[in-house]
């Protein structure tokens, strides 16, 4: 599971006039929990629809688990997509739910799906638009996983949910990964949450990729500097700024660059937050941090 | 419990999620026609009683004036009632393509279980062409079956007045059309659905589409669907009149217009003699009556036209609908 999981060239959809994503070229490698950040309408939802192949790009393609083009009957099989609001089947039974998955599907894994639900205690004659939301969003993930993906693909799934059940999600998601090793995408703009969940990272931006990395490279590559304001353009000579923010004397800088790098003489250096990184990349729509090309180049 | 990843699809697994998902659906129309097919069978015993009541099974012809005339006359005007009412039911193709076809893909778009389902290994195809395909042969199933239901209550009216071609419901049920008109009420509805994505406009406009087309179907165009023949003799009581035209003494066609002003003066002439007849008048001043009509003999011909084209049509749309659902936006 190694190979890449979702990679994307040139991609974009326009609705009408306006462009939801544009020109959106990254590969995400495989076996990875990767999040998918960014403010409401930077494309989330729309990126991660053409990926599973629910809609068709307008330019350029999605290729998933190496090579398989989204919505490909091959992709379909290998792919496990969770939408938004867990959209299932509300009329029908959890055990008549159970039965759709494995009437659609070729790869089916009943046992544990049955099993998984009977640990969480959801009751398999109750109507799926009889459980409380944490009990709908756990049915959807055991479909999914049921189809034994190579990739399961979240959107906001933890939208709905309350802390209780967003905690309860994430861990059985993260249990299930660790048994399977599927690779993972789940779109979210519950920030907070991230470091502890995911290994990756995608920042998504009006339309585009502004960040994307590994979270252990994030972490390690950002720094803060906190020094003498009147310093601050020379330090920012020498090391790429993301953002810089001035108080009275004081200046601090939040700088992208190699560990071990000399620190200024007069200058605090500070460790980040993933939180910190993500947030202040969404505000600042124009720093970029992407990993050079060789990710891309196939 | 299968807990193998297999190759293929289960057996008939698209076709339970269609069955699963449009059982109600299904099981409401059988109801439905059921419900019609008893009335029609209880009217249809009590129409026999009366029929033999009044020695209408000893007929074999109405010649007017005779005994069997007068009591065909009594026997039509006592079910004509019932009979008018069950003009109603060149209503139930759109009835049902509506309220089965217009919901079945813009519910799914409306709630977003489409993203459910077409995220499935099956595929968006699969689960849309097992669902039309398995609701189209329950509804031809149904409708077929309700036929034979109509053609019972019907037998003795044909008998004392027939009238199989020409009839609207006789040809309707006497055929291949009643299912074909259904099952293009279902193609229409489950395009519409598509098309606009929302469950209320689907059902609605599909009703009103459907409805007018075969109102259109059954007034302006089935008359029309080989030239008539003409005759200036009396037509046979199986051959469908159509209309009539005039020759002038001359033997001249007269335009329409022309012909209504004729009208005109007959009415103006016999203002009080109720019982004149048109037809009497005309002759008197040497005009010859055309009658144009549909020969019995089309009868078959013109059940595999309109079958033919309403499946055709039928074919097209779902043909659309694939190629909607296949490329629709998400």
């Amino acid at each position: 599971m190694n190979a890449v999981a979702i990679e994307a060239r040139g991609l974009g959809k326009r609705y009408g006039r306006s462009w939801a994503l544009r020109d959106c070229s990254l590969s995400i490698p495989g076996g990875h929990i990767v999040g998918l950040v960014g403010p409401n309408g930077a494309g989330k939802t729309t990126f991660l629809s053409m990926a599973v192949g629910l809609s068709t790009p307008t330019a350029g393609e999605v290729r998933l688990l190496g090579a398989h083009r989204a919505g490909s009957p091959d992709a379909l099989d290998m792919v496990a997509f969770v939408a938004q609001d867990a959209a299932l089947y509300r009329n029908l039974t959890v055990s008549d739910m159970l039965r759709v998955g494995r009437s659609l599907n070729r790869r089916w894994d009943e046992r544990t799906a049955q099993d998984r639900l009977a640990e969480l205690g959801i009751p398999l004659d109750r109507r799926v638009g009889a459980l409380s939301g944490g009990q709908r969003a756990q049915v959807a993930l055991s479909l999914a996983l049921a189809k034994r993906p190579g990739l399961l693909v979240l959107d906001e799934p933890l939208a709905a949910l309350d802390p209780l059940a967003r905690h309860e999600f994430m861990s059985s998601l993260m249990a299930a990964v660790a048994e399977d090793g599927v690779s993972v995408v789940f779109s979210s703009h519950v920030v907070a949450e991230l470091e502890r969940v995911c290994d990756y990272l995608v920042v998504l931006q009006d339309g585009r990729v502004q960040v994307s990395g590994g979270v252990e490279d994030l972490t390690a590559e950002h720094h803060v500097l906190v020094g003498p304001a009147d310093q601050a353009d020379e330090v920012a000579a020498l090391l790429p700024v993301v953002r810089e923010r001035r108080a009275h004397a004081q200046a601090h800088l939040l700088v992208r660059c190699a560990e071990g790098f000399p620190v200024p003489p007069g200058w605090q250096h500070h460790p980040v937050t993933l939180e910190e990184i993500v947030l202040t990349y969404m505000r600042e729509p124009a720093a970029a941090a992407l990993p050079g090309p060789k990710a891309v180049a196939r | 419990m299968t807990t193998l990843p297999s190759s293929a699809l289960p057996r008939f697994g698209p076709a339970w999620v269609a069955w699963r998902q449009h059982r109600f659906a299904l099981g409401g129309t059988a109801l439905l026609f059921a419900g019609l097919a008893g009335l029609l069978l209880l009217g249809g015993l009590d129409a026999r009683d009366t029929y033999t009541q009044l020695g209408l099974d000893k007929c074999a012809s109405f010649k007017s004036g005779t005994r069997c005339d007068q009591a065909s006359v009594t026997f039509t005007s006592q079910y004509s009632t019932a009979n008018l009412l069950l003009i109603f039911l060149l209503v139930l193709p759109a009835a049902i393509g509506a309220f089965l076809g217009g919901p079945l893909i813009s519910r799914e778009l409306e709630t977003g279980t489409f993203r459910y389902a077409w995220t499935q290994g099956a595929g968006r195809t699969r689960w849309l062409v097992t669902k039309l395909a398995l609701i189209i042969a329950g509804l031809v199933a149904l409708s077929a079956a309700f036929a034979p239901a109509y053609k019972y209550w019907n037998a003795p009216f044909e008998h004392a007045l027939p009238g199989r071609f020409g009839g609207y419901l006789p040809f309707e049920f006497d055929g291949l059309v009643f299912p074909a008109q259904t099952v293009l009420g279902f193609a229409i509805g489950v395009f519409l659905g598509v098309l606009f994505r929302r469950v209320l406009v689907g059902i609605g406009a599909s009703f009103l589409v459907t409805f007018g087309l075969i109102m259109a179907t059954v007034f302006l165009l089935r008359p029309h669907y080989m030239p008539a023949r003409t005759t200036l003799g009396k037509i046979g009581s199986d051959d469908w009149g159509i209309g009539t035209s005039y020759l002038n003494p001359s033997g001249r066609p007269v335009s329409s217009a022309d012909s209504h002003l004729l009208f005109v003066r007959f009415q103006a002439e016999n203002l009080n003699r109720p019982n004149a007849l048109f037809r009497d008048w005309l002759t008197a001043r040497h005009y010859q009556i055309v009658t144009h009509y549909q020969p019995a003999g089309r009868f078959w011909t013109f059940q595999f036209i309109e079958t033919g084209w309403m499946l055709a049509l039928a074919a097209v749309l779902v043909a659309a609908t694939v190629w909607m659902v296949r490329r629709r936006i998400a």
